[in-house]
């Protein structure tokens, strides 16, 4: 029985709460985290450091078609989620980590991009080009039966590695190579690939 | 068919009965002079990444200082209930901690919680309660309003 004729006056209290903030992260190569790991509420910063790639072909190697692996800078063998170790020895492997998160609420609308930039071609002092396609990755991770981001090769231009779904945390360790398809001209070439996590 | 109905029917009755003593009347408490710490408690991803394990639980915390009038029934035995009305899409469970006066407990949204069960002796019931809010934030969408209430049951 409900007694509502005889009521005193009826109230309650209202709390307001708000929906959770929308996130990005993306590493690729170094990163700074402050206080460990995502997994026990550590805080990401900006890292600048711009991780290189590098191979030195033997001159009797030189476009035979025999790719040549290339080395890296970057030290990162953990993820940053947990410091599980996902990438092996880079400087064995030359594997360069690569992850990140796209955290939002909601489970509707579209998934974040990673994309890679890069430029038609690598350049040396003089002038002479090197095309940018002629640079491949092998995609892996530790524990990964399936690469997360695919094996594939740059495009020299604007490319999409993968969608990454809402509220999802992403990583693979890629290991570059040089094609060596080609006779090129003495010297250093250079390039930049600039990865991006974008939001719609 | 119709028995099948009819256990329905009985099961839904004895359900009630361990709900309400016979008699018992149900009135919602006049909590007139309880505010909350803060008017807007921000949700927060308890891991603001989401990992392999998919935690995406997002949580918040406030103060609320209780101030039910249970004058009108004063010296009779009663029970009251902390009660939280559905909530808009994702389930909200509600988790409190009290100074003694009010029992701690959970609600979730739609439901209703226990929080004392004794003689009324005071025409005031004062209380302070940690109140630690909690949901899916892949489904807590915006901004929303939760709607707390306490409801008495006394037997005439």
């Amino acid at each position: 029985m409900l007694c509502a004729a005889c009521l005193p006056a009826a109230h309650g209290f209202t709390v307001g709460i708000t929906a959770g903030t929308r996130a990005l992260f993306l590493q690729v190569g170094a990163g700074t985290m402050t206080g460990g790991t995502f997994n026990n509420n550590a805080t990401p910063g900006n890292n600048s450091t711009v991780n290189t790639a590098s191979v030195t072909v033997p001159s009797a190697q030189l476009g035979s078609g025999t790719a040549q692996a290339m080395t890296t800078s970057s030290t990162v063998t953990a993820s940053p989620w947990d410091g599980f170790a996902f990438c092996s020895s880079p400087a064995t492997t030359g594997q360069v980590y690569v992850g990140g998160f796209y955290r939002v609420p909601g489970t509707t609308g579209a998934a974040a991009t990673l994309s890679v930039s890069t430029p038609a071609s690598l350049a040396n002092a003089n002038g002479d080009t090197l095309v940018f396609s002629s640079i491949a990755w092998t995609s892996s991770g530790n524990g990964d039966a399936t690469p997360t981001i695919p094996s594939g090769a740059f495009t020299g231009g604007a490319q999409t590695l993968l969608s990454v779904t809402r509220n999802t945390w992403f990583e693979s360790c890629l290991a570059f190579r040089y094609l060596n398809t080609q006779m090129v001209p003495a010297g250093t070439f250079n390039g930049v690939a600039t990865f991006t996590l974008s939001t719609p | 068919m119709k028995v099948r109905r009819l256990h329905r029917r009985t099961a839904a009755f004895f359900a009630l009965a361990l709900w309400l003593p016979a008699g018992a009347a149900t009135y919602r408490v006049d909590d007139t002079g309880t505010y909350a710490s803060q008017p807007t408690t921000p949700m927060r991803w308890r891991q603001l990444a989401p990992g392999r394990a998919g935690d995406h639980t997002v949580e918040g915390r406030v103060t609320v200082a209780l101030r039910l009038n249970l004058s009108p029934w004063l010296n009779r035995p009663a029970r009251v209930y902390m009660g939280l009305a559905p909530s808009e899409g994702e389930q909200i469970v509600a988790t409190w901690r009290t100074q003694g006066r009010l029992q701690p407990g959970t609600v979730r949204g739609g439901g209703r919680t226990l929080v004392f069960d004794g003689v009324v002796r005071d025409p005031f019931l004062q209380e302070s309660i940690v109140l630690d809010l909690m949901a899916d934030g892949r489904t807590l969408e915006r901004a929303q309003s939760l709607q707390f209430f306490f409801e008495i049951e006394v037997t005439p």
